[in-house]
């Protein structure tokens, strides 16, 4: 690897994240979260040199509504801007990757999306091939639902397991006020609740939610300037696999598991063990366990490093803007603003992302409160 | 409550229709005009994969192409399975619980999506099922020209 920059994320903001805010349009919701971050940076939009969104006109039934949302985002003096339809994740690893070519020094990444104006099953059956998948009416509850049972029948899990896994992210979601589920539930709760799509029921994965998230990244020069304590990025990586449901072994998650290798080798870490906490884009108990083992840590239980301490995806999955949410999270643990929810001396952290129907692609960040390369 | 001078919420409807028309293409075509004409489910082998049922063309492990087409048996086992108690109208195929399905039929070596509509207790990973074709007539070339698989043992 050559000589790679230091890049850090120095601010974080986001709305809450509700079933549905009727007040506000999707560029309404967006305004004030990207006024606070650059608050919180102690800039105004002008030092920011690079700016990128994810989100998806399908979802907000808006065609082109990116375009919209330029405006809140900087479109004046005229600047450097991209848009993906992924989860914004993705768009801050893009930026990052602009940062390491030395096109920008400065980036705002936005997610957003009114996901509770349409019906997320219907739009997202969208994101399936028109011959093969979509004709059948698949959506992302009945796809993942596909996977939980691959992964049950594989390693065994039950739907306690299940019921133990939500409930341990709803009771860490109590303590996280940014959280859309906050009411704890005991997983024998959890377990008398109908399915949703068996195997998972109603209390083992989030209801819709809708946000807006503004995350700002900075590479050093800058960083140490815009935030007393930045969290800066030691590893990154995304791996993409089959679209085909069929042609891959679903109870595991193999671009998860190459990503998760390779993000934690930049990093110089030998193990997922060695950060203080983990944040997944999990949005069901199965994903969850399929993910632990994609980063060799045991598939269910407490311990170190924490896992979710913000509650998780199961608490609170606002499309396209979940793994945004992860990385802002890994940011407040790692510079002292998560609060109740914090993990004590957290030093390290991993922050994971998802697109696509059961895990096909998936983006780990590895984070650490010190600088990475010098 | 709302904010002082805040409007009360109101909504404006909107329904959006783009129709497209798809090609088929060769592979999806051919696979598909198996299940219309013929009653005949083709899978493609190829290098680093087997049998690919339903085809793409080339293998999605090494990006080779070629290949000969091989048909399949309209028999397998279910390799995942998740049964929707709450059907959504104008996305799911059927009012009544059904299952969604991956099916990997006998002489295939990846598996096809599907749904099953009966006997829904009995449907689990490993649990074989046979297709259920549509009547001559009523196969248009589309997937669903397989009208469900039904549990056999």
């Amino acid at each position: 690897m050559t000589q790679l920059r230091n890049v850090a994320v120095v601010g974080f903001a986001q709305a809450p994240i509700v079933a549905h805010d009727p007040h506000r349009m999707a560029n309404e919701m967006l305004y004030p979260v990207v006024r606070e971050a650059l608050a919180q940076c102690g800039v105004e939009r002008d030092a920011i040199d690079y700016q990128t969104a994810g989100s998806a006109d399908y979802i907000d039934g808006r065609p082109f509504g990116f375009v919209a949302a330029l405006d809140v985002m900087g479109t004046w003096p005229p600047r450097q801007d991209s848009h993906l339809e992924m989860d914004a994740a993705f768009a801050a690893h893009y930026a990052w990757i602009r940062m390491q070519a030395g096109e920008c020094d400065t980036a705002m990444v936005v997610g957003y999306g009114k996901v509770s104006e349409g019906q997320p099953e219907r739009v997202l059956n969208l994101q399936l091939d028109p011959y093969y998948l979509a004709p059948l009416g698949l959506g992302p509850l009945s796809t993942a639902a596909l996977q939980a049972s691959a992964y049950m029948a594989r390693s065994g899990a039950t739907d306690a397991d299940f019921a133990a896994c939500a409930a341990r992210n709803r009771a860490a979601a109590a303590r996280n006020p940014h959280a859309q589920v906050r009411d704890p539930a005991p997983a024998a709760a959890l377990q008398q609740t109908p399915w949703a799509v068996e195997p998972l029921r109603q209390g083992y994965v989030a209801p819709v939610g809708e946000s807006a998230v503004c995350l700002i990244l900075a590479a050093e020069g800058r960083a140490e300037a815009m935030c007393r304590a930045p969290a800066w990025i030691h590893g990154v990586d995304q791996r993409a696999e089959l679209q085909s449901l069929g042609a891959r072994d679903l109870s595991r998650s193999a671009s998860a598991t190459l990503a998760a290798e390779k993000a934690l080798a930049m990093a110089g870490l030998g193990s997922a063990a060695d950060v203080d906490l983990v944040e997944l884009s999990a949005a069901t108990p199965a994903e969850e366990m399929i993910l632990r083992e994609s980063l060799r840590l045991p598939a269910q239980g407490d311990g170190r490093p924490a896992i979710n301490p913000s509650g998780g995806a199961i608490a609170g999955n606002p499309i396209m803007m979940t793994g945004l949410i992860r990385l802002g999270e890994a940011f407040r643990q790692l510079s002292g603003g998560a609060g109740e929810a914090a993990v004590p001396n957290a030093r390290r952290a991993i922050a994971h992302a998802a697109q696509g129907h059961c895990l096909q692609q998936n983006l780990w960040f590895v984070l650490g409160r010190e600088r990475r390369w010098s | 409550m709302s904010a002082p001078g805040a409007v009360e919420p109101m909504y404006q409807e909107q329904v959006m229709e783009f129709p497209y028309k798809h090609s088929t293409g060769e592979t999806v075509g051919r696979f598909l005009a198996g299940l219309k004409e013929q009653q005949t489910i083709w899978g493609h082998r190829v290098a680093g994969q087997g049998v690919v049922v339903p085809p793409m063309g080339y293998s999605e492990i090494d990006g080779r192409g070629g290949g000969e087409w091989v048909a399949v048996k309209d028999t397998g086992v279910i390799t995942a399975a998740a049964i929707v108690h709450h059907p959504i109208a104008r996305l799911h195929p059927f009012e009544q619980p059904f299952a969604f399905v991956l099916v990997r039929l006998d002489g295939a070596d990846t598996a096809l999506a599907h749904v099953v509509r009966d006997d829904l207790g009995k449907v689990k990973v490993g649990a074989r099922v046979q297709a259920d074709w549509k009547p001559d007539g009523e196969r248009v070339g589309s997937v669903r020209d397989i009208a469900a698989f039904r549990v056999v043992g």
